[in-house]
């Protein structure tokens, strides 16, 4: 019962949340100085006059909560907007580019994780022995190097200038056919239509970039789960299951992954939320075509309803995300699953 | 009759920021087959870090542990690999702990915990392998353990033992949780139990009922037993023989009705005539507070508290004399034969 | 004995612990030591640069030299030196690091305060506005904010503030929240005390040294930051020398020609390593959990 309350609760909860991320990307578009219109426009060379009718043709001679209400009503059609650059209607290009970066953060997330937590284990049961220190200096650095800069080196290491076997850039090799689409991730669907060799090429394609976006994240997982395994050890029941003769590896791994895991369990969204934002960087040095290339192209052409959009989504894509995590923490809690 | 575990020369210190911490001096104990010892001692005399030395769960970077012997069934465990040390541990020495609430993992059900407990006792070298995937294939190992936790469950008095199984240690209360431990402690079937103040956790009424439990338990399975406490009330009803610690260092011992009934050391003695009386007024208390375990006094350890203090107790550590038959004590104040100086 | 010397020699002793908890810490030494050197080429760079004109000049037939005896990281896609402007660059990274961090701490820890102290009805619109910033990835969000007002140098400055400073806030509020909850503020307040005076004297002390531990650790991510927003051509505009954009301009010719992209990536590292260094001994002196 307690927890289809906290269901309920925590769900209803998202609504003012939604409307929250709308009004601040609203207002940092329109209330910061700089006039879009003049920005696109003036870099065209136009007259005064045509950028008063571009003003008016995307409604930005509009009183900003006409335009706002306006925003709320196409958001609910589904409707984000219209590209000053192409103007078609930007959820057309978003439908298209969001699996791939959902796809991309996604695994990226998962491979953090995966790699994150023995490497947390490992450095706890070593504290303080040289595995313990390579491991914090190793975290140390590769959390103070720049990521894009990273991605450039990974990129002339492995796909230029010493080894030629990962792709430099991109999703899919051009020669390899696509998959039909049934949940637009490469990877399942080239497993779902049984294309081994594409399911491959996919895979290799997502390497370089999934390594770059994982690197802030592994360290911080690392850290936590080094911290949260620490603290176990020395709790009581740690030392009462070693008194009673059980083995270390059984105390290890049932007892304590658990507490880690719900350790690492917290950082989740957090974890999904730096690899969002790191996104942006990542995907365009990998010529990866998602939201992330999508939004700096968008700058640098300085569309702006382009940008309110990407940022809308990305606003909305961490949001759910992060709920789903809390209702995944809160389930397997028992302390709030069974109401103490 | 043999000594089941006899402990020689136990010291143990901790090295800390401002110097080296001697938590533990010169402790030598021994507890014979079927008997029940108590060492009793205020809050902080290391009691509890003798055990956990013994069993060799105190981590043992920060501690300093040394020792002459600690032998147990004729073989010496002190310094023993984990391997070996795994194997007596559970089926030959077993441990309940003070705080009941802690002593148990919160996100595993009592069931869960209780059956790994008697799957996995004294097996320390166990792979991965083993407990995780072959366990999973024999179902029937799992039904006997079953079985097993429930009796063992019942032993200790619980009630509805089958319902218990699927609980989560926060959905008990304190009583249940540390007959839950005994039942984790029994169900190793050890030869000998280590009692780390089992009722200081409790509310007083129910540590009757366990105080009961356990001297019914004891009885039924012929347990030798270990008992530590600062309630000497506790150690009067459980216990043959005592070991009175302070500051680390044992003062006195000897059998439970020979100290309590003719105390010697003058730190038994303030113990003593701290309880407070039905009859009477509120326990005096003990003037002074304990030592700094960095720079400990010098000459014996209770001096500056001791109301008896002569030249000598500033000088000289004393040592254990045995003063009565089996009744030994460390002061200056008595030479061999009991005479009072 | 007088108060002061009670009081000096206490200060002594804790000091003596603090340096006795750095010993133990040789990777924080090594944090300090690098933060000395980064700093030293930003702050004396037209000393230290064998080319300091390289910031303004061009020499055509320079360009993509190799790193060799006359130019130690090479030139770039202007013949400028690159080891020279890399310590100038550092100048600009070092110093957006330093201003972003002081502008959002300036601002967040002073909202923090209010709301913690003031609580109530300021404190829920308070931090239902840091919530709402939470939603938006960091680096996205300035991003976002930088694109809109224009790549420049103060505008990247602006935009990483403008997403930092709810973190300041929310963990200010929580401090001030369980330090009101001590007994001696309440003594305080019940002898009439002005709030202002309560906030600085009492509650503000006791916040410092985990806020300073952040703000050793956010001076890194913002350097970080601000190189990422100018290789993405937010930041100082061309021809000013900053890292991340020399990043950017040296993508020509990889992978043959490397040194303009390699070596102020290793700049970036090096200040950043030595920042975060130091804040995680700093954080383990002070056992902090952030």
């Amino acid at each position: 019962m307690r927890y289809q309350e906290y269901v309920v609760r925590r769900v209803l909860m998202l609504i003012p949340v939604f409307f929250g991320i709308t009004i601040l990307i609203f207002c940092i578009s329109r209330v910061l100085p700089g006039d879009p219109a003049r920005m696109v426009m003036g870099d065209l060379g136009a007259t005064e006059e045509q950028i008063q009718i571009f003003r008016h043709e995307y409604g930005l001679d509009l009183p900003l909560h006409v335009q706002y209400l306006n925003f709320l009503i196409d958001m609910f059609h589904g409707k984000l907007g219209r590209s000053f650059r192409t103007y078609r209607d930007i959820s057309l290009e978003l439908w298209e580019k969001f699996p791939a970066t959902l796809e991309l953060v996604s695994l990226s997330t998962i491979f953090a994780m995966i790699i994150g937590i023995p490497l947390g284990i490992l450095a706890a049961l070593k504290k303080d022995k040289w595995q313990d220190h390579v491991s914090r200096l190793s975290s140390l650095v590769l959390i103070s190097s720049p990521r894009f800069w990273v991605a450039i080196l990974l990129q002339i290491i492995f796909a230029g200038l010493i080894f030629h076997i990962l792709p430099a850039a991109g999703r899919h090799t051009p020669s390899i056919s696509r998959p039909p689409s049934i949940t637009n991730f490469m990877t399942i669907d080239y497993l779902l239509a049984g294309n081994f060799n594409g399911f491959i090429d996919a895979v290799k394609h997502l390497i370089l970039p999934i390594i770059c976006l994982s690197i802030g994240n592994i360290a911080v997982l690392t850290r936590i789960v080094r911290a949260s395994i620490y603290e176990e050890l020395s709790k009581d029941y740690t030392i009462a299951l070693r008194a009673r003769g059980l083995s270390e590896n059984l105390i290890n791994y049932k007892y304590m992954l658990k507490n880690a895991l719900n350790a690492a369990l917290t950082v989740t969204g957090i974890s999904f939320g730096r690899a969002l934002g790191g996104s942006f960087i990542i995907e365009s040095i990998f010529a990866w075509p998602g939201l992330g290339s999508f939004m700096v192209e968008s700058i640098y052409m300085k569309d702006l309803n382009a940008i309110v959009a990407v940022a809308t989504i990305t606003g909305f894509l961490f949001c759910i995300v992060n709920f789903i995590v809390d209702l995944l923490y809160a389930y397997l809690d028992p302390r709030i699953k069974f109401g103490e | 009759m043999m000594s089941l575990l006899k402990v020689k020369n136990l010291n143990i210190s901790f090295k800390l920021y401002r110097g080296i911490s001697e938590v533990v001096k010169n402790i030598n104990m021994k507890v014979d087959v079927g008997e029940s010892v108590a060492i009793v001692g205020e809050t902080g005399c290391g009691k509890s870090i003798c055990v956990k030395a013994v069993l060799g769960i105190l981590p043992s970077p920060p501690a300093q542990i040394n020792c002459d012997m600690i032998n147990y069934k004729g073989t010496n465990i002190f310094g023993m690999d984990y391997r070996d040390l795994g194997k007596i541990r559970g089926s030959g020495i077993s441990i309940v702990f003070q705080n009941p609430m802690t002593a148990l993992s919160p996100v595993f059900t009592i069931g869960e915990q209780m059956i790994d407990i008697y799957k996995w006792h004294s097996k320390p070298t166990i792979s991965i392998l083993d407990w995780w995937i072959k366990d999973k294939i024999d179902k029937n190992s799992t039904k006997e353990a079953i079985e097993k936790v429930i009796n063992t469950l019942s032993l200790v008095k619980m009630p509805e033992p089958k319902d218990i199984l699927t609980k989560y240690s926060f959905q008990l209360s304190g009583g249940m949780r540390q007959r839950v431990q005994i039942a984790a402690a029994l169900i190793t079937d050890p030869d000998l139990i280590i009692f780390d103040e089992p009722t200081t956790a409790l509310d007083l009424s129910i540590q009757n009922q366990i105080i009961d439990l356990i001297k019914e338990i004891i009885k039924k399975r012929n347990l030798s037993t270990l008992f530590i406490t600062h309630n000497l009330g506790v150690a009067r009803a459980l216990c043959r023989r005592i070991y009175v610690m302070y500051a680390g260092e044992i003062v006195e011992t000897g059998y439970g009705k020979d100290v309590f009934d003719n105390p010697l050391h003058p730190y038994t003695k303030g113990l003593l005539a701290s309880i407070p009386k039905l009859t009477g007024k509120m326990g005096d208390g003990i003037e002074g507070k304990i030592p700094d375990y960095i720079n400990r006094p010098s000459g014996c350890g209770f001096h500056p508290r001791c109301v008896y203090a002569k030249e000598i107790c500033k000088h000289r550590p004393s040592e254990l004399i045995e003063v009565e038959p089996e009744h030994y004590i460390s002061c200056h104040m008595l030479t061999k034969k009991g005479d009072q100086l | 004995m007088n108060e002061n010397s009670i009081t000096s020699s206490k200060l002594v002793q804790n000091i003596k612990l603090k340096l006795y908890l750095l010993k133990k810490s040789p990777l924080s030494i090594v944090g300090i030591f690098l933060i000395l050197i980064t700093f030293s080429l930003a702050t004396f760079a037209p000393f230290i640069a064998p080319y300091p004109n390289d910031v303004k000049d061009v020499h055509m037939r320079l360009i993509y030299k190799p790193p060799s005896k006359n130019n130690l990281m090479g030139t770039d896609f202007m013949g400028r030196d690159i080891l020279s402007r890399c310590v100038f660059g550092l100048r600009v990274s070092i110093l957006l690091g330093i201003a972003v961090v002081a502008l959002s701490a300036g601002i967040g820890i002073s909202l923090g305060l209010i709301a913690g102290y003031i609580g109530g009805r300021t404190r829920t619109i308070i931090m239902r506005i840091t919530d709402i910033f939470f939603t938006i990835p960091g680096i996205a969000l300035a991003l976002i904010v930088a694109s809109i007002l224009g790549p420049s140098l103060t505008n990247a400055m602006i935009a990483l503030s403008f997403t930092w400073w709810p973190s300041y806030t929310r963990l200010t509020q929580g401090l001030v929240l369980s330090i009101k909850q001590e007994m001696y503020i309440e003594a305080s307040k019940s002898l009439g005390s002005n709030p202002l005076r309560i906030i600085y004297k009492d509650i503000l002390p006791n916040c410092l040294a985990v806020l300073v531990v952040k703000c050793t650790m956010d001076m890194g991510w913002a350097v970080l930051s601000g190189a990422g927003l100018s290789f993405l051509g937010m930041g100082v505009q061309p021809p000013y020398p900053e890292l991340g954009s020399m990043i950017s301009e040296g993508r020509e010719l990889l992978p043959t020609v490397w040194w303009p992209t390699f070596f102020p990536g290793i700049f970036i590292l090096i200040s950043v390593l030595g920042l975060n260094l130091f804040g995680d001994g700093l954080r383990d002196m002070l056992e902090i959990e952030l």
